[in-house]
């Protein structure tokens, strides 16, 4: 059994050199990488090349024009909106990855079991899923947030649940499919537990679809905490976070445009990366075009 | 007819998850806040005050006790009272929903109008400059922030072109329409005040684009997207081969077949333009039930969040229903 | 000898793909005459498809493109002719049924509105008429109650009576010509021979050509006037259907037919053709067979080999009949 495990992974690997071999050709996967490596770059080196520091105020300074001094300009405080935009990148990422990281585990576990023990467990989570489905996202993620609380890692929660169905429902496909295999049979065969065959073969077989569908959500993830701190529900001033900044910003739109310009430009990048990258996986990945 | 034991299985399935969405709410709304009553009284509300709201609401009392309070209340329309003006939330409600439905309305026409279309050119000019061309639009669509775009538009339009009016449904000085509907444009017609409509048109313009640009990207591409699946079908080779023009390929046996796709996500994005509306309202001022709600998170007005919460889910489940039966009577596959 | 209907004369055609280029066919020549059932016959692969959509200009472009030669119908070219013009030749002087009756129809529209909507078209009558002549059409090819089947929906049809509707269709606008791009290789053995035997029926009864494409010998055999043997792209031995069967030339031909399984063979080993069919993309030099051939001499690899008459309108492209001395000429080029 240790020798099919072993193949298995191999195959696996081979897939995934492959798969990256393939998309360095693609225009546009190579386009959204570029823009998400930078992104990255600049969350994980704010604190170090950011030319001043995010939340120091500086009154004399404030509400003054892009300039050299200032590339983006400065905030109401005298802030310097360069720096709290390139920490706003460390937020937004970090809130990106951990709701990701959150509803595709709890997710990915929930529809694997859903799938793999069929009939009634299956239909009920299912409903379930459908239940929690039936709201429209961000009125969803924006009540569970005002009930827990105003604030960041509520509203990473509150994003995390309304994102957990997604993942629930294809892995739940996939575990339809794949645990008609003979494999699956073979591990039941040799004494294996419910638990230890979802976690070793059915979760593993669901991973290339996994990283698709987070990919793709990692965007929605931004768009919704942001507007979630927009309307007053996630990350609270001071926080350089980028849908905070642009609620605070909306009061001085018209003398001052690039307050909050900016960080909605740093939004719309950020997520046209990681949407670009997510739809050329997803077309690479598509069966019909691998050969 | 098969298509009536299909719409019925629909409003049986239906049910189950009516009843999940209100479970779902009051276990948002009565279980997870530390301290429900003082939610629904509000931060500054005394502590007296508190006390009496948990008893006369029941708050006290054992949970599934509660959720039977809860779901009786809501057959007699009671949404909970307002923190903010002490009104019944479904009052409220009802006030600011004609606003909300006019946007929705004017939101989808446009999608509609300039989606299908575009689509449809994309598709049989595929991979020609239109095709690229509305392909980065429709990255851009699904990758916008919507309160930053209306934003933007405000700058261009309002700010530096002053073309458009910035906020509101009316200018300021106008008094609104009589109430037949509550939509300012139909309203304003049946009245006969042209001078009114146009100004309530110049308003709805901006907030409605912002609102549908996102859903307008999505509905270019699927029918994009199904447009060519169904012209790669074998039926368009027979269609051809027979000698049909081919406007009449795309129009008449294309057309029907894509639209089967485009109809259910268009349905769909019904749904989610009412929690987009949230955002828009708010940039735009548009006294609508978005607007109201995102004033509510500012006063931390709970019953009015959980009441507004209700009301839109049930109404997207609605539109999904609508948007099945419709399907039926699109594809004779599932009616026959 | 029988007047000419279709004339093709060197037809090339290829596929442009990120793979590389594909020589789907390459410098074909056919002929139909009136009233005559012509079989093409070859491996999936060989361009048999190709060559039917060819004749109504159906090549999805991209990425195929009618790279070269003409195709004479009623003297004039097909392959220049307006677009006008075309659609007037399709569906109503030439007609097209195609191998898979699942999905020829229009799932969304009911059978009748789509037989009457390609009468109405070519023939400019109103509806009601168009409609009597599709029951008479349905009568015709023997289908049980027509007035139900034209309030049908596509998916309400057995495939045998899919492919019996299009049989209606095409041939209610009396075309001088039906293409039957594999009519039956999707259908039962049982509506196999139904649909089959309504065909020739039909067809012999008005006088309409048929280009008849298979895989199957047997049903060729049965069917066929005469008969075409295509492979990897190119047509390797013309003959009339008897002298195909009884004295195949062409070693693939030969190959071919030695490879039908007969009940009294004394073997206990199926005969098969050694080698696969080629790639299209870099097909081999000269003559395409000539990695499988068991005849093959020296010139196959290098010379395409020219058609040439062997008996009574019997044509092969083989240099085991022709002056295979001749050095390089025009056709090394390919």
């Amino acid at each position: 059994m240790l020798n099919s495990i072993k193949k298995e992974h191999e195959w696996q690997i081979r897939e995934f050199l492959f798969t990256l071999r393939l998309l360095s050709k693609n225009p546009s996967a190579v386009a959204g990488f570029v823009i998400i490596a930078t992104m990255v770059f600049i969350a994980v080196t704010a604190p170090y090349i950011a030319p001043y520091d995010p939340i120091k105020i500086s009154l004399r300074e404030r509400l003054s024009a892009p300039s050299i001094v200032h590339i983006f300009g400065t905030d109401e405080m005298g802030r310097d909106i360069l720096s709290r935009v390139m920490h706003g990148a460390r937020i937004s990422l970090r809130i990106g990855v951990l709701v990701i990281a959150i509803a595709g585990g709890l997710g990915a576990v929930i529809g694997a079991v859903a799938g793999y023990l069929g009939k009634q467990a299956d239909n009920i989570i299912m409903r379930v899923m459908d239940v929690i489905l039936s709201f429209p996202p961000l009125v969803l993620a924006m009540a569970l947030a005002a009930a827990l609380g105003p604030n960041l890692n509520n509203a990473i929660l509150a994003v995390a649940f309304v994102m957990i169905p997604k993942f629930a429902r294809m892995v739940r496909g996939e575990a339809l499919a794949v645990k008609e295999k003979q494999f699956i049979a073979a591990a039941r065969a040799s004494g294996a537990g419910s638990m230890w065959i979802i976690l070793h073969h059915i979760i593993p077989n669901c991973f290339s679809s996994v990283i698709i569908l987070s990919t793709l959500l990692l965007g929605e993830t931004i768009l919704i905490a942001a507007s979630l701190s927009f309307i007053g529900l996630g990350a609270q001033p001071p926080t350089p976070e980028w849908g905070a900044m642009i609620s605070v910003g909306r009061k001085f739109l018209m003398d001052q445009w690039w307050y909050p310009t900016f960080p909605g430009l740093f939004i719309l990048v950020t997520v046209i990366g990681f949407n670009i990258l997510g739809d050329a996986l997803r077309d690479i990945l598509d069966p019909r075009i691998r050969r | 007819m098969r298509i009536f034991s299909y719409i019925l299985k629909r409003l049986v399935y239906l049910i189950p998850v009516l009843i999940g969405v209100t479970l779902l709410v009051f276990v948002i709304s009565h279980a997870i806040p530390g301290d429900p009553a003082r939610m629904m009284a509000g931060q500054k509300a005394s502590r007296e005050a508190v006390e009496n709201l948990r008893r006369s609401l029941g708050l006290d009392r054992p949970l599934p006790e509660q959720y039977v309070h809860f779901l009786t209340g809501l057959f007699k329309g009671d949404l909970g009272t307002s923190i903010r003006n002490q009104r019944p939330v479904l009052d409220d409600i009802k006030d600011f929903f004609p606003a909300t439905l006019e946007l929705t309305l004017m939101s989808m026409v446009l999608c509609i109008a300039v989606g299908l279309p575009l689509g449809i050119i994309s598709a049989v000019r595929r991979n020609r400059p239109v095709d690229h061309i509305s392909r980065v639009f429709s990255v851009f669509g699904v990758s916008m922030p919507v309160f930053w775009l209306g934003l933007m538009l405000l700058l261009l339009f309002y700010r530096n072109l002053g073309w458009l009016p910035g906020s509101g449904r009316l200018d300021v000085a106008m008094d609104p329409p009589v109430h037949v509907t509550g939509l300012y444009l139909i309203d304003t017609l049946l009245e006969g005040s042209w001078g009114k409509f146009g100004n309530a048109f110049l308003h709805i313009i901006l907030p409605a684009f912002c609102l549908s640009y996102v859903y307008l990207a999505i509905i270019t591409r699927i029918v994009r997207s199904s447009m060519i699946s169904v012209m790669g079908q074998d039926y368009i080779t027979t269609a051809r081969a027979n000698g049909l023009a081919e406007s009449v390929i795309i129009l008449k046996h294309s057309l029907k077949n894509s639209l089967i796709p485009t109809v259910t996500i268009t349905g769909l994005s019904i749904g989610e333009l009412l929690g987009g509306a949230i955002l828009t309202e708010t940039i735009f001022n548009w006294p609508g039930m978005g607007k109201y709600v995102v004033d509510s998170v500012n006063f931390l007005d709970f019953p009015a969040i959980m009441g507004f919460t209700l009301v839109v889910s049930f109404a997207y489940v609605m539109i999904n229903l609508l948007v099945d039966v419709l399907y039926a009577f699109l594809d004779p596959q599932i009616r026959y | 000898m029988a007047e000419t209907l279709l004339d093709i004369k060197e037809l090339s055609v290829r596929f442009f793909t990120y793979q590389g280029v594909v020589r789907a066919l390459e410098k074909v020549d056919l002929t139909i005459s009136k009233g005559e059932i012509l079989g093409l016959v070859g491996e999936t692969g060989c361009g048999k498809s190709v060559l039917a959509r060819s004749i109504l200009r159906l090549i999805a472009d991209p990425p195929g493109k009618i790279w070269n030669g003409e195709i004479f119908f009623k003297g004039e070219d097909l392959l220049t002719t307006s677009n006008r013009r075309l659609r007037h030749v399709r569906g109503n002087e030439i007609s097209m049924i195609f191998q898979e009756p699942m999905s020829s129809l229009n799932p969304v529209f009911r059978v009748g509105n789509q037989m009457q909507e390609v009468v109405m078209l070519h023939q400019r009558v109103e509806s009601a008429e168009a409609r009597e002549i599709c029951i008479d059409m349905l009568n015709q090819v023997k289908m049980p109650d027509p007035e139900g089947v034209l309030t049908k929906y596509p998916h309400e049809l057995s495939g045998g009576m899919r492919q019996r509707v299009m049989i209606a269709m095409e041939l209610s606008c009396r075309p001088d010509l039906l293409i039957a791009d594999e009519p039956t290789t999707a259908l039962d053995v049982t509506v196999q021979a139904q649909v089959l035997t309504i065909l020739e029926e039909l067809t012999r009864q008005r006088g309409v050509s048929v280009l008849f494409i298979s895989h199957d010998l047997g049903v060729i055999a049965q069917l066929c006037d005469r008969v075409a043997v295509m492979y990897a792209g190119r047509i390797v031995e013309v003959a009339p259907v008897r002298n195909l069967f009884s004295g195949p030339r062409h070693p693939y031909t030969q190959g071919l037919l030695k490879a039908i399984p007969r009940v009294d063979d004394e073997r206990d080993t199926l005969s098969v053709i050694a080698g696969v069919v080629p790639g299209l993309i870099r097909p081999p030099e000269g003559c395409r067979f000539h990695p499988r051939c068991d005849a093959v001499m020296n010139a196959c690899d290098r010379v395409v080999p020219r058609r040439v008459e062997v008996g009574l309108g019997h044509q092969v492209a083989c240099h085991l009949y022709n002056d295979s001395s001749e050095k390089c000429d025009a056709d090394t080029r390919h």
